[in-house]
């Protein structure tokens, strides 16, 4: 069997996955605060790099359409915006799950919180508009526009924390955690990345044969 | 201090594995229908 580079790129998330989960679950020790329940930052600090991650590269390939008009610019898009929105959806589950033991609740209307779910809403409309609009050339023109439109909130999640009084902790640096702390999170961290490249590029293929198919001239 | 912190990490971690596994699976079978689709 021959395994194609995305599948090599997704086994090397699984084993840094791996290492990681290891790293962070047994070798590194509960915060002083917190305790064990911070553990979670080794999963929802990743999904949320590389939320952020997918969505700037979102911006990159409606740049890069407008620009260019290349196809594959499009494929991209569509590709990385659906990638985003799961591990986007899955950053908020896991938020949520750490913020019942430490705030006592599931959600709050908290900066942070608030401009998340409207970048997740933002980002949704890209998806749906793509999913009603049948000509390729406007609906790549569009979703393009529509997606630099969205990422405008992408600077108010980030400096949220920074610019209101917000429940949620600013970030962290490797200079204020215990190096015991950073290795878990730097290796999950690599994993999601290397996950993210493999679904973007698995998705990619998808639409690209979509692509080909509106494209093909009808048959006589 | 938080004494029921490990349920909430190990939930973090199952709903984790969960969501990456389920999606590389149905990644997977939409590009096997595209490409067989296509021929």
């Amino acid at each position: 069997m021959k395994l194609s580079w995305e599948m090599v790129v997704g086994l090397l998330g699984v084993v840094l996955f791996a290492v990681g989960s290891y790293q962070g679950l047994v070798v590194a020790p509960p915060d002083r605060f917190m305790g064990d329940v911070m553990r979670i930052m080794y999963v929802h600090v990743p999904a949320a790099w590389i939320t952020l991650l997918l969505f700037t590269f979102v911006l990159v390939c409606a740049i890069g359409w407008l620009w260019k008009g290349k196809w594959y610019w499009d494929a991209l898009l569509e590709a990385s915006v659906e990638v985003g929105l799961v591990m986007g959806c899955l950053l908020v589950v896991l938020g949520m799950l750490w913020g019942r033991p430490t705030w006592g609740v599931f959600w709050t209307w908290d900066p942070r919180l608030t401009s998340v779910a409207v970048m997740l809403l933002l980002f949704a409309g890209v998806a749906a508009l793509r999913a009603f609009v049948d000509d390729p050339r406007q609906r790549a023109t569009w979703s393009a526009v529509a997606s630099i439109v969205a990422y405008v909130d992408i600077p108010i999640v980030y400096f949220s924390v920074r610019w209101w009084n917000s429940l949620h902790q600013v970030q962290s640096s490797p200079k204020t955690v215990d190096a015991l702390m950073v290795v878990p999170l730097r290796l999950c961290a690599f994993a999601f990345l290397a996950f993210g490249i493999w679904f973007v590029a698995r998705r990619y293929r998808i639409a690209r044969v979509r692509l080909d198919k509106e494209m093909a001239p009808c048959p006589e | 201090m938080i004494t029921d912190g490990w349920l909430w990490v190990e939930y973090s971690w199952g709903i984790t594995i969960a969501v990456l596994v389920v999606y590389a699976i149905v990644l997977e079978t939409r590009l096997a229908a595209v490409r067989k689709e296509q021929g």
